[in-house]
């Protein structure tokens, strides 16, 4: 079991090599088809049931959303073809370091208040798959 | 005999305990390690450490003991009920498949390779469980930024326990 060395084997490199091409094969992939287009609105979901849903166009500049649920208290802010969590009580403030989403499918996600803001749009796969 | 096989249970018992405190006092110490750019989800775990080292010295089964124990009391300390959903399964996904590399592949994969595949089934269990309490798939397009980060903090995590190893025997 004791073992002299302790440095990478030929299968440890391959294993590493092996997840960091994918990932970042995936991640390429993910941001050329699934994240392309203009975003044409928002729908903010808690706890996987939609809370609301804004239509870029309809909305004038700018519009600050307040979340209060049982599992926290988020303030989201919407712009013409962007959105982020402004405000969040959860203790990482994961979501509100993620900063501005504007293309479709983009989310910004605040897992202690269980909040989902994802923007809608054409991109790619829709036009495929529609 | 019977206070022989007494013994080993008290001494599996401490040891057990004593593991699970390392582990906690690194989460500790890890979240007071300032990281200067925002990685969302991404972190060192170098609680993993513990698990990884546990897994050849006194079996799966314990290191499962461990990882679950130090998953509930870290997001007692950490985070709410939400976070103990998360971490858990992260733990036992992530030990069950460390516990299994090392059993059949165990020296080709060292355990710089045991570590790496560790953080990234602990992402990947975290991130089927967000999905599913989100209900959207689209939270896998996180996965792969999440991989790329635990390819590192994992590989510095299982090389941080080969060295403990090394030195124990």
């Amino acid at each position: 079991m004791a073992q002299r060395e302790n440095k990478p084997s030929a299968f440890d490199i391959f294993i590493i090599a092996f997840l960091l091409t994918a990932s970042v094969l995936s991640y390429v992939l993910i941001t050329v088809f699934f994240y392309s287009g203009r975003a044409e609105g928002a729908v903010i979901e808690v706890d996987g049931k939609i809370f609301a849903e804004y239509d870029f166009n309809a909305i004038s500049d700018n519009k600050s959303v307040e979340i209060k649920t049982d599992f926290g208290y988020n303030i989201v802010e919407l712009e013409k073809g962007r959105a982020r969590v402004s405000y969040s009580d959860c203790k990482d403030g994961l979501c509100v370091g993620a900063g501005w989403i504007d293309k479709p499918n983009q989310t910004v996600i605040c897992l202690p208040a269980r909040l989902e803001v994802k923007l809608k749009g054409r991109s790619r796969v829709d036009r495929v798959s529609y | 005999m019977k206070l022989a096989s007494k013994s080993i249970k008290l001494k599996r018992l401490a040891t057990v305990s004593v593991m699970t405190c390392v582990g906690i006092v690194l989460q500790i110490i890890e979240s007071r390690i300032p990281i200067p750019i925002s990685l969302p989800g991404g972190k060192i775990g170098l609680a993993n450490i513990v698990s990884v080292l546990l897994i050849p010295t006194i079996g799966g089964g314990y290191a499962l003991a461990v990882a679950i124990l130090r998953a509930l009391v870290g997001s007692m300390l950490f985070g709410g009920l939400t976070g103990a959903i998360y971490s858990v399964s992260g733990a036992v996904f992530s030990t069950v498949v460390m516990t299994a590399v090392y059993k059949w592949f165990y020296p080709r994969v060292t355990f710089i390779g045991i570590g790496v595949l560790g953080a990234a089934s602990h992402n990947i269990a975290q991130t089927f469980i967000a999905s599913l309490m989100l209900s959207d798939f689209g939270v896998f397009t996180y996965l792969p930024f999440l991989i790329i980060i635990s390819v590192f903090s994992g590989g510095f995590t299982g090389f941080a326990a080969g060295e403990v190893v090394r030195h124990l025997k």
